[in-house]
């Protein structure tokens, strides 16, 4: 066990891939002698070559689209969409090329493509570098979708992520690369699909995933001492996402907040309570509350960022809602 | 000259009460005892029986009105006494307000019977018309219990009802349940007898199996023991093989009686279990707990459950003659049975007191 980063476990998740298995490699921009925008890749090109892990123009469209065709031609690429904002310049590659290439193939092409997108808010990155689209991309037969946010979660999912035969949108949070954590030396994978508890509790489940589930761990602690106890799941894949982890715990609570940290229009959030009422609307002791962000482009100023990016008192706000019948 | 009845406080934390619909209106002859109107308490929808007797003159309330305990419902006239003539000039006035089409000289016996079919005009309440604001795990659980929903009612007005709201009407409908039948047994007669037991060994049991970190109270042990004499005498209160011991148990929404089935066969912490998870059933023996409010003793003036109670006092220590009339300590716990005396012959009763006198004086007989 050592602690390490975030952006210390993708770099190793990135290496420990590329060393085992020489049809990884790697494609964005200034992800190669710059070692990324983020430092997430850096020394890897160095080790690799610039062969398998590509500086690309700025063009995401035209480097997904290459991904597209590596991954159909049996690479295995990692490709960079930095910031994820940029996500709607490659949209096509994704959602009409590599979600659909295996089901339309008859399952004769595999698209073992991950797209790795450092999205999420904070730091006063204005509207064009805060937004977060798992949304989008969850309502896409075809994609898997994952936010892991714990530096052992990262690595392991990142690392079963390159492994996986279908397209795996991988969000990072930006914010997140500094956010220290236990990882196990060696090999080890976190599968898709199993959420984790992060804090057992009676009284009112808490749905999040990535940054937003730190956040919720925090409130959670401080509504322990209004005598509120709250169970906090960090979903950290969202398709598939693990309901029976969800719905068992909403068996226990009845009551539940479900956590995004995007705006709540359309969201994961309204996504995830429809399916828990489908269900199980038996269980519920209370009807289920929203956390988001507000339906408005990002703030540049700090104050209003501040105000606009969902954080424990949202949180704390909700839970009480939840728990008081009104 | 007329008199008042108010409205009886018929549950510990009874407050006021709605009236849902009057059995009686003016000029029907009551007597004590007799159900006037169905209530909508804090713990559940049940009947509301005179305190006192005479002819209706007045009722002061009207369905779906919410009065306070102790305020007047009604007013009552003795016997050959007469509606006052004064008071149908009133009804006259105040009908006049309300329906100015009705002549000043309207004769008095009009008016009575307008306002007679005011009062047994059955009215819908909100609850029957308005949506009932309910958690779909609260409907849920009412419906697998059988209960009406327009019946419950939230923690706070004007909130959701919850599961928890649910469970605590349940718990009380599961009293009042028991209540009912009392009212309807207490036809026949009843006897009480005491018995005064040691409860030395008890206690040091009870000592012991806290050591052992078992909570364990003297009214379980109590419990355990009538039981257990219950086996021992079986037909003797009531037929059948199954022995279901109620235990009173003060709650916040009032007193409730949780059941433990089959307590013969179950030891001391099960049957303290049943009784903590307010487990309902239908209990053919209950047991009063009074000694948990350091009451001595309890001699009830009637029937209270409708079948065969065990009031059990509190352990008091008593000096008592030894082998040479010299005074010793011990302690001591005084139990009341009060039986329905037609059913079961005095001197069978006795038996049965003597055996859970040995059983609480002797516990270890209990395992023979």
């Amino acid at each position: 066990m050592s602690e390490i980063n975030v952006r210390q476990a993708l770099n190793d998740a990135l290496r420990e891939e590329m060393e085992a298995d020489p049809t990884v490699m790697m494609m964005g921009c200034d992800i190669g002698v710059r070692g990324g925008p983020f430092g997430v890749t850096l020394g890897l090109q160095k080790q690799f070559g610039a062969k398998r892990v590509k500086d690309t123009p700025i063009s995401e469209p035209g480097y997904t689209g290459a991904a597209v065709g590596a991954a159909a031609t049996g690479l295995r690429p990692v490709i960079e969409i930095l910031y994820s904002d940029w996500l709607t310049l490659c949209t096509d590659q994704i959602v009409n090329m590599a979600a659909k290439m295996r089901y339309m193939f008859g399952g004769k092409v595999n698209m073992p493509l991950v797209i790795r997108a450092p999205f999420g808010a904070g730091g006063g990155v204005a509207a064009q570098h805060s937004q977060s689209f798992e949304a989008w991309f969850n309502h896409i037969p075809g994609l898997k979708v994952v936010a892991p946010i714990t530096p052992y979660d990262v690595k392991g999912m990142l690392k079963a992520a390159i492994r996986d035969d279908n397209p795996v949108m991988f969000f990072e949070h930006k914010r997140s690369y500094q956010m220290k954590g236990e990882v196990p030396e060696g090999d080890y994978i976190v599968p898709f699909g199993k959420a984790a508890i992060r804090r057992e509790g009676t009284d009112v489940t808490i749905v999040s995933y990535s940054m937003i589930s730190i956040r919720a761990q925090n409130a959670a602690k401080e509504l322990e001492k209004e005598g509120i106890s709250c169970e906090v799941i960090d979903l950290r894949s969202i398709l598939p996402l693990d309901y029976e982890t969800v719905m068992s715990s909403i068996a226990k609570t009845n009551r539940v907040v479900v956590c995004q940290e995007a705006n709540l229009r359309g969201g994961l959030a309204g996504d995830i309570v429809a399916e828990i009422i489908d269900r199980g609307f038996d269980l519920l002791d209370a009807p289920p509350v929203r956390v988001g962000a507000p339906n408005v482009p990002m703030p540049y100023n700090a104050g209003l960022e501040a105000i606009c990016i969902p954080d424990e008192e949202n949180i704390k706000e909700a839970v009480r809602k939840v728990m008081s019948n009104d | 000259m007329s008199k008042i009845m108010t409205l009886p406080k018929i549950g510990v934390n009874m407050t006021e009460a709605i009236i849902d619909e009057w059995f009686v209106k003016p000029g029907d002859v009551i007597k004590k005892g007799d159900a006037i109107f169905l209530a909508e308490t804090d713990k559940a929808t049940q009947e509301i029986f005179a305190t006192d007797f005479g002819t209706i003159e007045k009722l002061l309330a009207e369905q779906g009105d919410t009065v306070e305990i102790h305020q007047p419902i009604m007013t009552l006239l003795d016997e050959g006494e007469q509606i006052g003539e004064d008071e149908f000039a009133e009804e006259a006035m105040q009908e006049e307000q309300t329906a100015p089409e009705l002549q000043a000289e309207v004769q008095a016996p009009a008016v009575v019977e307008i306002v007679i079919a005011k009062a047994a005009e059955p009215k819908q309440t909100k609850a029957d018309t308005a949506r009932v604001r309910i958690s779909p795990l609260a409907k849920k659980t009412a419906k697998e219990l059988g209960l009406d929903i327009s019946k419950l009612s939230p923690e706070q007005p004007g909130k959701r009802i919850t599961k928890s709201d649910v469970m605590k009407f349940e718990k009380a409908q599961g009293s009042a349940a028991v209540r009912e039948a009392a009212v309807v047994g207490t036809g026949s007669s009843f006897a009480t007898m005491q018995i005064k037991a040691c409860a030395d060994n008890m206690t040091l049991l009870i000592k012991r199996f806290g050591q052992s970190g078992l909570d364990i109270g003297h009214i379980d042990v109590v419990a355990k023991a009538a039981a257990v004499a219950l086996s021992k005498h079986k037909g003797l209160f009531f037929s059948g093989d199954e022995i279901n011991i109620g235990v009173e148990a003060d709650t916040q929404s009032g007193a409730v009686v949780p059941v433990a089935s089959g307590a013969d066969k179950k030891t001391v912490g099960q049957i303290k279990a049943d009784i903590d998870a307010m487990s309902l059933g239908n209990a053919n023996f209950v047991i009063t707990n009074l000694g948990a409010f350091d009451i001595e003793s309890y001699v009830p003036s009637r029937n209270i459950f409708g079948c065969t109670t065990l009031c059990a006092g509190c352990v008091t220590r008593s000096f008592v003659p030894d082998e040479r009339d010299m005074p010793k300590t011990r302690s001591e716990i005084k139990m009341t049975l009060v039986f329905d005396d037609s059913a079961a012959a005095g001197i069978d009763a006795a038996k049965f007191m003597q055996k859970v006198k040995q059983y609480i004086e002797n516990p270890e007989l209990m395992l023979l």
